[in-house]
């Protein structure tokens, strides 16, 4: 069967789970975004062998950047924040106040993330995406989190790097047998 | 998100029953009360509501209430626009310590932002009766 071409847009989810989970592990939903959600990827370093007596370069050696999700989120429970971004939460008690405890240091978790398009491609996961977020309010706006997910490589169990993946987007729905 | 426009018409409309009883929704009647012409009345009308979130209604939104207060002149019956200003004044003061009142609370099913900014006037004639129109508006994030 030949792919179809598809444009693909409108995220209607967003949601994360351990790294390197098997497909019955379900994701845990993260749709509180304000709309300012984007990926994006810078483009290589570029590194050039010089010629002497020519203008042009022999060859070109690029390194790759990773693929960077960012958004804020600002409609969350406070005891959705700790797995994402460290610190305690306490439900509250008779005689105390519900309360989330910030983190006192910079805290990363690393989680596979995976957003859903509401028309073209399925969507689009990111295997292994450090997570990072900052303490967020712009003007006249809502108290949240600016997130920035990086990300990165995740290893597989063998020695071939072919078997490593960064990210994939899903496509077509399994046919079934 | 309670994104009901027929919801927060009502829960505008609650605020100001204690000031008028002739609140009417999104334009003017043809027609007007005895009421409505001897004590004043009172337009609701609601801006758009924006939603800012990424995936549909899921953080907040916003949308803009102007409320619009119809003070009789002092002579209705010959319309000859002369301003009653002692009404006028009592109409406005009124709409604003309830809209100031309003603003100042905790986690209401609606929150209302209050500005100044936006407030107007304007006249208005139904048949022989003439209006000095108050107009105010707010922010509601829902």
């Amino acid at each position: 069967m030949t792919a179809t071409k598809k444009t693909t847009l409108k995220p209607i989810k967003l949601e994360y789970r351990a790294v390197g989970s098997i497909d019955s592990v379900e994701y845990t939903p993260v749709m509180g975004l304000l709309n300012d959600f984007a990926v994006a990827q810078d483009s290589p370093d570029e590194t050039n062998i010089d010629a002497q007596f020519y203008d042009s370069p022999f060859d070109i050696l690029y390194t790759g950047k990773p693929i960077k999700l960012t958004f804020t989120l600002v409609n969350y429970a406070l005891a959705d924040l700790p797995p994402l971004f460290g610190g305690t939460y306490t439900p509250a008690t008779a005689t105390a106040q519900e309360i989330y405890l910030g983190a006192t240091t910079a805290f990363a978790s690393e989680w596979e993330w995976k957003v859903t398009y509401q028309k073209g491609n399925a969507g689009m996961i990111l295997y292994r995406g450090k997570t990072l977020g900052v303490l967020k309010q712009e003007n006249k706006g809502a108290l949240g989190y600016g997130v920035t997910i990086t990300s990165l490589v995740a290893g597989s169990d063998t020695d071939d790097t072919a078997d490593d993946k960064m990210y994939a987007i899903l496509g077509d729905p399994k046919t079934g047998v | 998100m309670q994104t009901s426009r027929k919801e927060i018409y009502s829960y505008v409309a609650t605020l100001f029953t204690g000031f008028t009883k002739n609140i009417y929704r999104i334009s003017i009647p043809e027609t007007l009360g005895s009421n409505a012409i001897s004590n004043g009345f009172m337009v609701l009308r609601m801006g758009d509501v924006n939603d800012f979130s990424e995936i549909s209604l899921e953080t907040y939104g916003q949308l803009r209430m102007y409320v619009e207060f119809y003070t009789p002149s002092t002579d209705t019956q010959t319309a000859n626009g002369i301003m009653d200003t002692q009404k006028f004044e009592a109409a406005q003061a009124a709409i604003d310590n309830i809209i100031k009142a309003e603003s100042e609370k905790q986690n209401q099913v609606y929150t209302i932002s209050r500005d100044s900014i936006l407030s107007s006037d304007d006249f208005f004639t139904n048949k022989t009766n003439s209006f000095f129109v108050y107009i105010t508006s707010f922010l509601i994030t829902i």
